[in-house]
């Protein structure tokens, strides 16, 4: 992986850092400044610190102003309160240390103290931190440490990475590990998501009595990138604790039971059944809608091949049942069952779409392909 | 050796020379006859101490409020040199890292919710109210009501299988009989030919946290204010319990309508739980599958 520093640097914060840089170092001497100050002028403590240097004759003015103020910038006041600071300082970010570790815990190869300067100085991080492993991803989604940034994190293939904005709520980073994901100071690393399980295909059983056709296949896929920005952070939300695995779980039964309440509702109207009207034909046998129909779910276009048969025979109404296919010979048989199933998957379609805004405000999943299963 | 641990250990060995150096440089000082110097050093080493410790904070954590900020650095100033800040734990509807915590009173202290969970708080002087997912500050007259998971739920009661009606099994014990028998049968009902059916009801829910909480508050307020147990937090099955009796309802209703052979040809029902909608619940519940009692 070719991964340039050049690429990872922030230049916009480069002189802000650098400034910071020389105001902390200013201030520090200021301060020390000011400790040798009050040593030379008040003498707090009595006894001269650097006894060494007192001890040397001194032979000129220079030598003696010189001696004077390291006196003075090296004296036991100056170099204890010095000290005093910075354990004070050291203290504190241990606290703070304590209290952010205790709300959300810091992944074991990131130190707290890198991620301080780096959040301070609004530094750039070069280190790459590897998930790109199995084992490792399990372990960090497992025990529920975050990754603070600024970070450059590899990530596996066709994961994807949920990232906290603070305050701001939650952001997803689309860019399934081909380059590493890079998060700014401000963000955590929540939870790595390895999307094998971003498609899944669902059997449900065809009201078709031919064993040839006795079951429909459904392919799913969540659609976490698609969705408006409005959505995306309840979206986000479920995600945080949930996998593909917990989704896919949760899901699975609700099309069934969708899929099945069809049915039955179908089946319970007997007119219904019988009156699911095709799409109107023209004399010519030539269709409006050409040989092939599409039907679109949330922006997905499944094309449903028309075939010869079905668009020959100009039969106003289609029964679901699979007894009229009876005559009709693989492939084209699937194709005309498919047709005649056609009106069904619609509503369906229509069905699934209303029930999973009910429950969840927004469409998590949509169809990529269906057909019919043997 | 656990991380926290070691951040401990280190805290004191930083604390402990801090301290010493800190009253051996200000004795020294006042020895000599600087008493406002001395005073000066110590106020002026906490102050830095205070100021680093929020400073530090907020960049690890900016979404902290500056309340909250306030409060810990109060606890900080308050309790000397080493501030404990209880903080709350909550993921997925449930406390975590803290098992002795059967009481709602655990006052003055921080919680984090995190951002499937929603919390209930009594507080003296203004009543319910619901913490969103977030750091919190728990003041001394508020207490912890109930924590319920915002994700989507998935329950399901009465019969899982016809297995679940059978008899007595060889190897199980007579209270596992009736545990299962009991829960098997909680959705029993009669249909209108007088037979006994069993639904297995399919039911997903979740809070909804997106819409006004008006609805989901006062819904929880009178059941709060009458809790029996009122020293401890509601249990999480308080909704489960709610909206099997919806549910229950709602079946009844059909079953009043349809013969058992109805109600078994018509499976999957799908049952309209409108009330659960007014109280801030978005839920769907399935009627998947019928027995009846002979199977």
């Amino acid at each position: 992986m070719n991964l340039s520093k050049k690429s990872l640097l922030e230049p916009s914060y480069r002189f802000t850092a650098v400034l910071k840089a020389i105001l902390v170092l200013a201030s520090l001497f200021i301060l020390w400044s000011v400790l040798a100050l009050i040593s030379s002028i008040y003498q707090p403590l009595s006894f001269r610190g650097v006894a060494a240097l007192e001890s040397r004759a001194s032979t000129s003015l220079a030598d003696s102003l010189f001696l004077e103020i390291i006196q003075s910038y090296f004296s036991i006041f100056s170099v204890s309160v010095l000290v005093i600071i910075f354990l004070a300082v050291i203290l504190g970010f241990l606290w703070a240390r304590q209290f952010s570790n205790g709300i959300f815990p810091f992944y074991e190869n990131q130190r707290p103290f890198s991620v301080l300067i780096k959040r301070f100085f609004k530094f750039s991080s070069h280190k790459i931190i590897d998930l790109a492993n199995f084992e490792v991803l399990k372990k960090f989604n497992d025990l529920g440490k975050q990754i603070y940034g600024p970070a450059v994190i590899q990530i596996l293939n066709n994961a994807s990475a949920l990232i906290s904005k603070g305050n701001d709520g939650f952001r997803m980073d689309t860019s399934k590990g081909i380059t590493p994901v890079q998060i700014s100071s401000n963000e955590r690393l929540v939870k790595i998501l390895p999307q094998l399980l971003k498609d899944f295909t669902i059997n449900l059983l065809a009201p078709s009595s031919n064993d040839l056709f006795n079951s429909l296949q459904f392919q799913f896929t969540f659609q976490v990138d698609d969705l408006p920005e409005k959505l995306h952070h309840s979206e986000l939300q479920f995600l945080a604790s949930c996998g593909y695995d917990d989704w896919k779980e949760i899901l699975e039964p609700i099309i069934r039971l969708e899929f099945n309440y069809l049915l039955t509702k179908k089946k319970n109207s007997g007119l219904e059944i019988t009156s699911l009207k095709q799409p109107d034909l023209d004399a010519d046998g030539e269709n409006n809608q050409s040989g092939s129909q599409a039907h679109s779910f949330h922006g997905s276009t499944i094309p449903v091949v028309r075939s010869r048969i079905t668009r020959n025979r100009k039969r106003g109404q289609y029964p679901l049942v699979a007894s009229d296919l009876e005559f009709i010979s693989e492939p084209e048989s699937r194709l005309a069952a498919m047709e005649m199933l056609q009106p069904l998957i619609n509503e369906f379609i229509e069905n699934l779409e209303r029930t999973t805004i009910q429950l969840f405000g927004f469409i998590p999943i949509k169809i990529i392909h269906y057909e019919i299963g043997k | 050796m656990r991380s926290s641990q070691k951040q401990r250990r280190d805290i004191h060995f930083v604390r402990f020379p801090f301290i010493i150096l800190l009253i051996t440089v200000s004795l020294l000082v006042f020895l000599n006859g600087r008493l406002v110097l001395a005073l000066i050093l110590i106020f002026s080493s906490l102050a830095i101490l205070i100021i680093s410790t929020g400073l530090f904070t907020h960049f690890f954590l900016p979404e902290i409020p500056p309340n909250i900020m306030r409060k810990i650095l109060g606890k900080a100033i308050t309790q000397g040199y080493t501030p404990r800040i209880t903080v709350i734990r909550i993921k997925d509807g449930k406390i975590i890292d803290d098992q002795t915590f059967p009481s709602k009173f655990k006052p003055n202290c921080l919680v984090h919710i995190d951002s499937n969970s929603v919390v209930i708080c009594f507080d003296q002087k203004t009543g319910y109210y619901i913490l969103h997912s977030g750091i919190h500050h728990l003041p001394r007259s508020s207490s912890l009501c109930a924590i319920f998971p915002t994700t989507i739920q998935r329950l399901i009661f009465g019969p899982e299988s016809e297995d679940s009606l059978s008899k007595s099994r060889s190897g199980e014990g007579l209270a596992d009989f009736h545990v299962r028998v009991n829960a098997a049968k909680r959705t029993a009902m009669n249909a209108s030919d007088g037979i006994v059916v069993y639904a297995k009801f399919e039911c997903f829910y979740k809070i909804d946290i997106g819409h006004p909480n008006e609805g989901f508050l006062t819904f929880f307020k009178d059941i709060l204010a009458n809790n029996k147990n009122a020293a401890s937090i509601l249990p999480a099955d308080y909704i489960q319990m709610y909206l099997l009796n919806l549910a229950i309802a709602q079946w009844r209703k059909i079953c009043t309508l349809k013969t058992s052979g109805q109600l078994i040809d018509e499976t999957p029902h799908k049952l309209d739980l409108d009330q659960a909608a007014k109280n801030g619940l978005k839920c769907l519940v399935y009627v998947s599958k019928v027995f009846l009692e002979e199977s």
